[in-house]
């Protein structure tokens, strides 16, 4: 029996194989006008300079493409109290900006109505990562990317601004942010002797989320110190024993209240004498240093949020904490 | 093959006679109207929706014809399949009540009852919640592994010395779904809001992602588990008078019994796995259908089927296209029609009886 056919034949085998391992994976190859884009669900040839947009999640994606002015024309909208809004940018920017801006809504943002978004003929669609599994059908609209969910604050508007080929608009706000930040450091001195605390209070306890969006970034950007207790919490959220309040202390405290759902400072410092009432022991409420801030403007995804928050912390601190307090 | 109508029933026999089905004509006439109704309201629901397009060129789209490139993904990926997805939904949640119902001979039994909902969606909370990053893909897998779970360990529970006892079997389904359904709530309370907030989108029952690959999926499941049950049927069928009188009637009573909570536990879990737990389905389907039309098991199961299809494509339709672009989750309105549904079933019945 020759056995010359089977060596030929294993040798090809052989080489196909060794080359399936060593031949590095071809890149997508796009059509003009299009680029390769890695992301969580893979790779995908998407619009070097998409012109329709359609976001599903409104706070974390389009608002903040809208804000360095990316062409955003469809995005989840939340209905509350028979009111459909666009989380993030209504509050931030105004109704009327989002009506002039042409956004339209695509359904809520949790459950998308994926007609309407192919009703708006958009030329890419964004997903968050917990919505990975809508990427199949979306992809059948339009070239999709799904974005990671936890990614540190400004390295996500980085990468936002990129997918919407805004890179150039995100340095520019970016460079204007660092410059506002630098100035703020220098006119407090010495941010880092000043302790920022932040926190919420509710029935089963206080609330601290780490990494909370603009207001968080802000603080840790201008050096502020923070109680023990806050550097050392990880994770999105956390609830803590009320046993624990006086680790929240610090010169400057901030909490937040959403005028969207109603609530007013009236409201939370009645709400908080009645299931905390020793919140008032703290000294830096005694000291009447206890501040609010409206919370879907300064935890906001963009640089408007950022500014605010800034300018909003320099007013609370500046002159107030001479060195060495 | 001949066909001979006898009262209320129509009898057909093979050419020797060695095979005669009995069709009751209540039943067969139910049956049709159901059918009618449901090729009517998939035609509503394939016409309707927030991308405009004419019945003419929905039409023209199904027999193969391209209007736009925008209206064949409309009808064929988006309307299409999620349609036949809540049909196929409707029908296997519906078997299941009915299977279930008949093999713990209690009329309140419904997927819910015996765990397989609860334990699809704890794990599917789980994976939403607390571990994110893992792919959304995993979700119906997921959901299936915990449904089948809980299934396995309510049945292994139940279980004495002397062998499965029904009352057993719903009050460790009652605890044990009451035990999960605790820890789910825990993780949507302490777990990220938005993270929660998707994964209750999930819990309301939607069938807003369904695609082809979930039909093929409940169709190449269908295909095993419904043969199964109708195989079943006659022995089901002796069930009804107790497990006595059928072991009197010689029928393998541990063997179908066990069988067809096997495929009850299946059916759920594989609907509930892509889309979420549909409350009510279950419940309510066989008794409707007992109440239209009383027959046998094969065709109590086939106009259960039926009934549970329309159900969930009338909600569907409705949660996408009453308040669009808003999609309000099939399963919210599956009790909204269910439930008054059911009351009325079930005062008409008292009725009756009276």
């Amino acid at each position: 029996m020759p056995l010359r056919p089977f060596a030929t034949l294993a040798l090809l085998a052989t080489a196909t194989l060794a080359a399936l391992f060593v031949t590095p994976a071809l890149a997508l190859d796009c059509e003009a006008g299009f680029r390769a884009f890695t992301h969580l669900a893979g790779e995908t040839c998407i619009p070097e300079q998409p012109q329709r947009i359609v976001a599903v999640r409104s706070d974390s994606i389009a608002t903040p493409l809208l804000d360095i002015g990316a062409p955003v024309i469809g995005a989840g909208f939340r209905t509350d109290n028979g009111v459909a809004y666009m989380r993030g940018a209504t509050d931030i920017f105004g109704a009327e900006f989002v009506a002039a801006a042409g956004v339209q809504s695509i359904g809520d943002p949790n459950t998308p109505d994926m007609e309407a978004i192919a009703a708006l003929e958009p030329d890419l669609i964004l997903l968050p990562g917990w919505q990975a599994d809508l990427a199949e059908k979306a992809s059948v609209i339009a070239p999709t990317v799904v974005i990671h969910d936890n990614l540190p604050f400004l390295e996500h508007l980085e990468v936002l601004a990129d997918i919407a080929g805004m890179s150039g608009a995100y340095e520019q706000r970016l460079a204007g942010y660092r410059a506002r930040i630098e100035r703020i450091k220098a006119q407090l001195g010495d941010p880092s002797a000043i302790t920022v605390s932040r926190f919420d209070i509710a029935e089963t306890g206080l609330w601290y989320y780490a990494n909370w969006g603009a207001v968080d970034q802000v603080i840790t950007d201008i050096g502020f110190s923070r109680p023990a207790i806050q550097t050392e919490t990880t994770g999105s959220r956390a609830e803590i024993s009320f046993e624990l309040m006086p680790e929240f202390d610090g010169d400057i405290l901030i909490s937040s209240y959403a005028p969207r759902f109603g609530q007013t400072v009236p409201f939370f410092t009645a709400q908080w004498d009645e299931i905390a009432p020793f919140w008032r022991d703290l000294d830096g409420v005694k000291a009447d240093n206890h501040y609010w801030y409206e919370r879907d403007v300064w935890v906001g995804y963009t640089f408007k949020s950022l500014e605010t928050a800034a300018d909003g912390l320099l007013l609370l601190t500046q002159g107030r904490f001479p060195a060495g307090k | 093959m001949r066909a001979a109508t006898h009262a209320r029933h129509l009898v057909l026999r093979s050419p020797r006679e060695r095979v005669a089905l009995r069709l009751p004509l209540r039943a067969m006439l139910v049956l049709g109207l159901l059918l009618v109704a449901l090729l009517a309201i998939v035609s509503v629901s394939l016409a309707t929706g927030s991308y405009g397009v004419a019945l003419g060129d929905v039409l023209d789209t199904l027999r193969g014809a391209t209007v736009s490139r925008a209206i064949d993904n409309v009808v064929w990926e988006f309307r299409f399949p999620r349609t036949l997805a809540a049909i196929l939904v409707g029908a296997m949640m519906a078997m299941s009540g009915a299977a279930l119902q008949n093999a713990t001979r209690n009329g309140l039994a419904d997927p819910s009852l015996v765990g397989v909902s609860q334990g699809a969606a704890l794990a599917v909370v789980t994976l939403t919640v607390v571990f994110p990053d893992v792919s959304g893909n995993l979700r119906p897998w997921a959901a299936f592994a915990g449904a089948i779970l809980v299934a396995m360990a309510v049945q292994g529970l139940s279980r004495t010395k002397q062998g499965g006892s029904t009352i057993r079997f719903i009050l460790m389904g009652i605890g044990l779904s009451a035990f999960i359904s605790s820890i789910t709530s825990a993780m949507m309370t302490y777990g990220d809001i938005d993270r929660a907030m998707a994964a209750l989108a999930w819990l309301a029952g939607s069938i807003n992602a369904a695609g082809w690959h979930d039909v093929w999926t409940l169709l190449a499941w269908l295909a095993v588990l419904l043969p199964m049950l109708l195989a079943i049927s006659r022995t089901m069928s002796a069930l009804r008078f107790g497990e006595a009188a059928a072991v009197g009637l010689g029928a393998p009573v541990r063997l179908v019994r066990n069988l067809q909570l096997a495929v009850a536990v299946a059916l759920a879990a594989i609907a509930t796995s892509v889309v979420g737990p549909l409350g009510f389905v279950g419940l309510i389907a066989p008794h409707a259908a007992q109440r239209l039309a009383p027959a046998g098991m094969a065709m109590h199961l086939i106009l259960t089927a039926c009934i549970g299809a329309l159900l969930v494509v009338l909600a569907d339709l409705i949660g996408r296209a009453a308040f669009a672009p808003i999609q309000i989750p099939a399963g919210l309105l599956t009790a909204l029609i269910g439930v008054p549904l059911f009351v009325a079933l079930l005062l008409r019945s008292r009725a009756t009886t009276h």
